[in-house]
């Protein structure tokens, strides 16, 4: 039996760690601090590169009224993650040096991963999907409601530690705009309240889609210069009122891929100020056409 | 009398704690053959508890695309509530630790005891950060304004009727990370502590750092694919 405070430099059975640290060694590979610190400064790289996707594509869209698709947006993002996170396993996690069985639990478990994905992608693309020769076949069920169904009461029973509201069958954040208002003499103090509290947290006020009277250019909020008689600035997404006339007739399904390109507030705001001062935009939200 | 002649005859070691945890006088469990066999199956058994833990996010993961399929307003409308010079702060915070939590490693195999204490406190630090950036600039200006999720929801300004979904899955994802930041910052402490009271840890004994860093490691895991996913994707 070996002493196993007798380092010796030379290999021991025994003791297979020993104080010769792993040079040829298999499994423990002591990886140098300069390949670390090259692997961090790429993670921080990529890191600015995805934040730089995303505020470019957010650039291109307000700036140039370019509508990208937004599929670009996640994809690109999702890309940049899973390099720096197999940067992370691969040399900090050290997998790239492990045995193969270690790398081999965690590709199992991503492939259940992409199972849980798949599958729940499957469902959710495909509930609107009625193939012709099985349409005659088909028997209405469940609740007959859709993805967009009538928001439900904001009373929750089954929980008892969640606070009980009776909303009146408003959704939950109706429930609390109209509360609000009613906390206020004038519309025109909650505006000025909240538009004055967007001013003091974040960088440019945005309309509100709610604000129908436009308190927002009422009370100076509407920085003019996106759009000037030199140079017009083309905007995007859905006009507040475009709808109106031709209320719910479509499905409620279509309007998920072309609802999401209005995310830019800053452009629509824009676009819907010359649409609104008469109309009442808020009776159209594309989210509410299903009831 | 060695540590492993004490495996053969069942005399308990008489030696001060201090002595006995030096990781020159460790041995190994008698059920394995070596040390290495023994250090092989820990990271084992400690990825295999990972692979557990990367099923317990894939869950929060699904639930945020299956809602984000299902609103995507509400979503498009909640990723604009969170700025992303935060989120991207939290980013950086968590890649430094987890280079120096890597470089932990590094000194324990190399018997740098003095800067394996010098990366473990800069990483404990860095937690520290990263929990105080998200308390004191995401959570609490948040929930003050309302921003709940469920019926705790009281925030009148909602853009989309399912904000308060959004809120669910933004704060059980990032607090079930929280908490995960927490557990690792306790055992990268209990690593501290036994490296600075009975230097613990050395180039035949680095079990508990490895698995420690490795586990730090999934926090930064976790977060590389939530920063995107809660901040940047509009």
């Amino acid at each position: 039996m070996n002493d196993t405070n007798a380092h010796a430099p030379a290999f021991d059975p025994m003791d297979p760690h020993g104080s010769t640290h792993a040079g040829g060694h298999h499994g423990h590979v002591i990886v140098h601090w300069r390949t670390q610190l090259i692997i961090l400064f790429a993670l921080l790289a990529l890191t600015a590169l995805t934040v730089f996707v995303a505020q470019a594509e957010s650039l291109i869209i307000a700036e140039m009224g370019i509508t990208i698709p937004h599929w670009v947006n996640i994809l690109g993002a999702m890309i940049i993650a899973v390099v720096k996170a197999t940067l992370v396993c691969m040399f900090f996690m050290q997998l790239k040096y492990d045995k193969p069985l270690n790398a081999l639990v965690l590709f199992f478990c991503l492939f259940c991963v992409f199972l849980f994905l798949f599958f729940a992608t499957l469902d959710l693309t495909s509930r609107g999907l009625i193939r012709p020769e099985r349409a005659q076949y088909l028997v209405a069920g469940g609740t007959g409601e859709g993805l967009n169904g009538t928001v439900q009461d904001g009373t929750v029973s089954s929980n008892p530690g969640s606070p009980r509201i009776a909303t009146g069958g408003l959704a939950i954040t109706e429930f609390r705009f109209e509360q609000k208002r009613a906390s206020y003499d004038s519309d025109r103090a909650m505006w000025s309240d909240y538009y004055h509290h967007q001013e003091e947290t974040g960088a440019h006020p945005h309309r509100h889609e709610k604000d129908t009277t436009n308190y927002f250019a009422l009370l100076g909020y509407d920085h003019p210069e996106r759009s000037t008689e030199e140079r017009s600035r083309p905007s995007h997404g859905l006009t507040p009122g475009l709808f109106a006339e031709h209320a719910p007739a479509h499905h409620a399904a279509d309007h998920h891929d072309d609802a999401h390109a209005d995310t830019d507030h800053a452009a629509d705001d824009h676009a819907a100020e010359t649409h609104t001062d008469d109309e009442h935009p808020a009776d159209d939200h594309p989210e509410d056409d299903g009831h | 009398m060695t540590t492993i002649d004490a495996h053969h005859h069942p005399v308990p070691d008489q030696r001060p704690k201090k002595e006995r945890l030096f990781w020159k006088n460790r041995g190994h469990a008698e059920h394995f053959r070596s040390h290495e066999e023994e250090f092989d199956a820990c990271k084992f058994g400690m990825w295999l508890f990972l692979a557990t833990e990367v099923l317990l996010f894939a869950g929060i993961f699904c639930a945020y695309a299956v809602f984000r399929t299902m609103y995507p307003d509400a979503w498009a409308a909640g990723s604009h509530y969170l700025n992303w010079k935060i989120g991207g702060l939290n980013t950086v915070v968590l890649l430094i630790s987890s280079f120096t939590a890597a470089m932990a490693v590094r000194c324990a195999q190399l018997d740098q005891q003095r800067w394996l204490k010098i990366n473990l406190v800069i990483t404990l630090l860095c937690a520290a950060a990263f929990v105080f950036i998200k308390l004191n600039y995401e959570y609490i200006p948040k929930l003050l304004d309302g921003k709940a999720p469920g019926t705790f929801y009281s925030y009148p300004f909602a853009h989309d009727p399912h904000e308060p979904l959004w809120w669910g899955v933004y704060y059980i994802g990032t607090g079930i990370h929280a908490l995960h930041v927490f557990i690792g910052a306790g055992l990268l402490a209990w690593v501290l502590y036994r490296a600075t009271r009975y230097k613990a840890y050395g180039p035949t004994e680095y079990t508990m750092v490895e698995n420690s860093a490795l586990y730090w490691h999934l926090v930064d895991l976790v977060w590389i694919f939530l920063f995107p996913l809660l901040y940047l994707i509009h």
